[in-house]
């Protein structure tokens, strides 16, 4: 009995020992295979801006950015304009140029590809075809009040779905009169819809339809002092499938959120000699005043 | 010893015999008892109640009846031309040298069966087992085209199919969730089970609603005759089974189990608590509590009519503590799962030939997470803020059930079951209700509270079947059988036909050809996700935009028995197509958003394939018994607009699957047992870039270009086991059990990430991205007492 006693002690100690699990450096190896990459955008507000670089190893520490890189753009096969090179490898249209829904517009950039030393410069070439969706106009816009102090609203927005798919991504942005809030789209050519309220039409197709964003507070604290809202700026930006992909494809968690079973959703590729989107969105703003 | 009681019934043009097949001892049926007819060569096994039924072609007849660990016998049958009941007791194999004995030959026919695999319960006692607990599903994934999901977990992946994708009936009731402890204990408390049938390809049409197998358990009834109990005391968990008679007249029994863990009071020991967390003795702390209860009540009127009620109760509790005084975080999460059942269910004999299985059942899943959170990053002048975010979410399943089926057999040639079911399914996706607060010692600066609730969708789904099993000649059987199906969900009905084949034929004294082929269909769609490494399955109905899942398969295969060396070998290959699958676009937890607009959030209409070898050796009689099982497979997955519509390896694409288990009976009181078990890795998608420095993004963006585009390291690991049972003065019996999983350490890794840097708040170190690795379970040694009284 006594036997059994220090067996059953001994064995619960070491269980214990192991019942939480270990995290351990692995050699696993990760595949890489150094692509061209071009991400592009045209919308109907700020014309277009494209980065154009090269994806890199996990653990280097790199930039993205490749030098003597050119984009282009064509309208079918007639040649408008190249961009004007911005900073960080990110390529701009001139002011002039202002994109028109339901036109063919293409980006051709070229991209040089990692050579050994004395060897020729090889470049890709990127090229792919896009075409600006039609700017959805935001019907009616309203808010009601949540809370008694008033400080919570739910904002709804109306709109009427066209047929055929549409994805849709927003940006809220609170203002009161003579205080100091940015616009962060106006005036921004690096801004893109990618961290508002994304969604699509799958479930409304071709109807009328309410978005609802529940209890959006309209309070700040500027110096310890509460500042109600007293204008709200709606952007609804019309995004064509291969931007809504790219966007919903990128906005997974990453593995940085500590959690180890995290498992990745696969970026949406549209290009053929390279990796990457050149994305179209559309975008319609609407005020709103409190 | 041999009781039979003998009743004339009824003068009728054909003679039946006919009867239950009981255990001598407690008088509980034995399901699936086999009887044999030597002078007809025609031979039945008992069905679910322990009723077997055999049509004469020859007035007299000599039957051998046998039964897995119980003593086979032969009774001379006087020449009969009426029909007649004979109820037959098997007496229990007394010593206990003889529980080497873990099939017969005659189970072993049914196991080379096509498709359906009778689970004999003993192999149980000598399979090695996480912490010492004897896993029915872990048993079953030695089978060849079977294995598990993961490292230790009781999912089941059967030739191909998801995890989601096998039916589990617990006496007539739908099982949805099988795992406790985060899926390494299945529910099935080996203690109740009496009878597991595992079908895993071609099932008959009396079984529907999933994809890719089925497993059949039925409970055990309980002693008829005395009071019995027996308690396990393991290190994971412990249990206590008591059984017995109510009443005198022997009638009517019960039997009810309990088990329940205590990891949290050994962990305890180990100084791993939620208090050495918050006193900042520990930074983690993981918590996994479980408990379950088996009752099942039988009442015999007479030898024609029965009633059978069975409740199962289950509830999973896993908690996961974390404090990081470098990130300033306390996260509290919490899951709970619980699972109900409850079945009522009558059997009549009508006639000799003819009989009646009816009744009602409650099934009920549930899956609840809350999730705490706390921390601070911020601070409003010299006073630090506090953000404080608190949810809830919940997702349930709720059927309820009713059947009514039929037994008849016409002539020798012909077994008919038809019948009809119907289901009503409650879906809830998510319910949820949460808290925003950010907060200084003397003012809130934000709150925000909120419940986000989906409506419930119903599903009505009903069958009606018809199955014979037609026996041609001795060595030419088969099973036909026709299922009709439908569903009605979001004003929308669709309606299958299910055809399905089975069949046997024996070439004598060579071998035995098996094929299949079946049509399935699930009207349930169960989407996987992940939540701090615990799955999670949110079960959906078919929807006007989500089609049922289909799947046609076919398998042909050969089998061979060495009676010399009582040895079984099958050699067979597999060809099945999926339709309409469905999964979520993201694994991982997203937020919110992925359950309360799951619609938006799943790729739909997905295709699957997978084929494969799979070749089976199996010893089941002697001192030594064991087997060894190996499947070859491939398995693929598409879904339009995903992976760029292209093919992908499904995660559990695992080319080569090796399983070996030996059993060695040493004495009268030792067994020794081991398991060694080898598989390819799983898939994983792995990140094969990233993009540094791109103005449109924050930070690093990582770059997934291809799913499941690599393989995890191969999967092996060696269990050990050894038994010492002792039949004690009293007549006890006292079983003392060491189980070693992992014997050599094998660290397996059950995920590969890249850990993500970051700068330590306090320190302000910069700790880089780290390649790591997530090993779950190394050694582990444990222990089991068993005491039958």
């Amino acid at each position: 009995m006594k036997n059994i006693f220090f067996l059953i002690a001994f064995l619960i100690v070491i269980t214990s020992l192991f019942t939480n699990c270990i995290e351990t450096d692995t050699d696993f190896e990760l595949p890489f295979e150094q692509t061209p990459v071009a991400i592009g955008f045209l919308d109907s507000m700020n014309g277009a801006r494209v980065f154009v670089g090269k994806n890199v190893a996990i653990f280097s520490k790199d930039s993205s950015a490749v030098k003597g890189a050119t984009v282009s753009l064509w309208s079918e096969e007639s040649f408008i304009e190249n961009l004007i090179f911005l900073d960080k490898n990110v390529f701009i249209s001139s002011p002039n140029f202002k994109p028109l829904p339901n036109k063919n517009y293409s980006f051709r950039a070229t991209v040089p590809l990692p050579t050994g030393l004395g060897q020729v410069r090889k470049d890709s070439l990127i090229s792919e075809k896009i075409t600006l969706p039609t700017t959805i106009p935001i019907k009616k816009a309203y808010v009601r009040y949540m809370n008694q102090r008033k400080t919570l609203v739910n904002i709804y927005i109306q709109i009427d779905d066209p047929v055929g798919f549409n994805g849709y991504s927003f940006n809220v942005q609170r203002f009161k009169k003579d205080t100091l809030f940015d616009d962060e789209i106006a005036g921004n050519p690096l801004y893109i819809p990618f961290n508002g309220i994304l969604t699509n039409d799958r479930e409304f197709q071709g109807l009328e339809h309410t978005f609802v964003f529940e209890n959006v507070n309209i309070e700040e604290f500027v110096n310890r002092r509460s500042i109600l809202m007293d204008k709200i700026k709606i952007t609804l930006f019309n995004l064509s499938k291969p931007t809504y992909d790219l966007f919903q494809s990128l906005r997974t968690p990453e593995p940085g959120t500590g959690d180890p079973f995290f498992e990745p959703t696969i970026i949406s590729n549209q290009l053929k000699n390279g990796l990457g989107v050149f994305g179209t969105y559309s975008s319609f703003t609407y005020e709103l005043r409190l | 010893m041999l009781l039979v009681a003998l009743t004339r019934s009824n003068i009728t043009a054909q003679s039946t015999l006919s009867g239950y097949i009981y255990d001598a001892q407690s008088s509980e049926p034995l399901i699936g008892a086999t009887v044999f007819d030597s002078l007809s060569q025609t031979g039945t096994s008992a069905n679910e109640f322990g009723y077997y039924r055999l049509l004469l072609k020859n007035k007299g007849v000599s039957l051998q009846v046998s039964y897995v660990g119980y003593q086979n016998q032969n009774l001379l049958i006087p020449p009969i031309n009426q029909d007649t009941i004979i109820n037959i007791f098997l007496p229990p194999s007394v010593s206990l040298a003889t529980l080497t004995v873990v099939g017969n030959k005659d189970n072993n026919i049914e196991t080379i069966q096509a498709g359906k695999v009778n689970v004999p319960l003993e192999r149980l006692k000598g399979i090695p087992s996480v912490g010492g607990e004897r896993d029915i599903i872990k048993a079953l994934a030695i089978l060849p085209g079977v294995s598990n999901g993961g490292e230790g977990t009781s999912s089941l992946l059967v030739r191909g199919g998801g995890q989601d994708q096998n039916q589990f009936i617990l006496d007539g009731a739908t099982v949805y969730n099988t795992g406790h402890l985060l899926n390494f204990i299945s529910v099935f408390n080996p203690d109740a089970l009496k009878k597991v049938d595992f079908y895993k390809g071609g099932f008959p049409a009396r079984f529907g609603g999933r994809l890719s197998s089925v497993m059949d358990v039925t409970f055990r009834e309980g002693n008829k005759q005395k009071f019995q109990g027996n308690v396990d005391v393991g290190l994971i968990n412990s249990k206590l089974t008591l059984e017995g008679p109510i009443g005198e007249t022997g009638k009517t029994s019960y039997l009810f189990a309990i088990r329940t863990t205590y990891l949290d009071i050994i962990q305890g020991l180990a100084g791993n608590s939620p208090r050495a967390v918050r006193k900042n003795k520990k930074e983690t702390f993981q918590g996994y509590t479980f408990f379950d209860i088996n009752a099942k009540l039988t009442h015999e009127f007479n030898d024609k009519n029965k009633l059978y009620v069975s409740y199962y109760e289950g509830l999973d509790r896993f908690r996961l503590m974390q404090k990081d005084n470098g990130r300033r975080e306390f996260s509290d999460f919490k899951n709970l799962i619980s699972n109900r059942l409850i079945s009522a269910r009558y059997y009549k004999i009508i006639s000799s030939n003819f009989s009646m299985n009816t009744g009602i059942n409650y099934s009920y899943n549930a899956s609840k997470n809350k999730n705490y959170l706390i921390s601070q990053y911020n601070s409003f002048g010299n006073k630090p803020i506090l953000d404080e975010n608190q949810d809830n979410r919940s997702n349930y399943l709720k059927d309820i059930a009713g059947f009514i089926k039929f037994d008849y057999s016409p002539n020798v040639h012909h077994f008919l079951r038809f019948g009809f079911e119907g289901t009503v399914h409650n879906y809830q996706a998510h319910l949820s209700d949460y808290s925003s607060r950010s907060y200084t010692s003397d003012s809130t600066l934000f709150q925000l509270n909120g419940a986000l609730t989906n409506p419930i969708l119903r599903g009505y789904e009903s069958a009606v079947f018809v199955e014979d099993e037609i026996n041609f000649t001795k060595n030419l059987s088969i099973n036909a059988g026709v299922r009709a199906s439908s569903f009605y969900s979001d004003k929308t009905f669709y309606k299958y036909i299910e055809p399905r084949l089975a069949m046997r034929y024996t070439i004598p004294n060579w071998f035995t050809i098996n094929a299949t082929a079946a049509r399935t269909v699930q009207y349930s769609h169960a989407l996987l996700s992940n939540e701090i490494g615990l799955d999670k399955l949110i079960w959906v109905p078919s929807l006007k935009n989500l089609k049922p899942q289909t799947a046609n398969q076919v398998s042909l295969g050969i089998a061979k028995q060495l009676k010399n060396w009582n040895i079984d070998i099958s050699l067979e290959g597999y060809y099945k197509r999926l339709q309409n699958l469905s999964q979520f676009i993201f694994y991982a937890d997203f937020g919110e958003n992925i359950y309360q607009n799951w619609q938006q959030n799943i790729l739909k209409n997905g295709r699957g394939e997978a084929y494969g070898f799979e070749f089976l050796l199996n010893k089941t009689e002697g001192r030594f018994n064991g087997m060894m099982s190996y499947t070859l497979s491939w398995n693929n997955r598409q879904f339009d607009g995903f992976n760029e519509s292209k093919v992908f390896p499904f995660k559990y694409d695992r080319r080569h699957i090796f399983n070996t288990y030996g059993s060695y009976q040493i004495s009268g009181k030792w067994k020794i047992g081991a398991l060694w078990t080898y598989n390819t890795g799983f898939r994983l998608t792995t990140p094969n870039g990233q993009l540094v420095d791109v103005p449109f993004f924050e930070n690093k963006q990582l770059l997934y270009t291809k799913v499941n585009n690599s393989k995890m390291p191969d999967y092996h690991r060696l269990d050990l086991n050894a038994t010492h049972e002792k039949k004690l003065k009293n007549g006890h019996i006292r079983s003392l059990s060491i189980n070693v999983y992992n014997a050599y350490s094998r660290l397996n890794p059950i995920f590969i990430y890249v850990k993500k840097g970051y700068t330590n708040f306090i320190t302000k170190e910069v700790i880089p991205d780290e390649l790591k690795s997530i090993v779950l379970l190394p050694i582990l040694p444990s222990f089991n007492y068993a005491l039958n009284f």
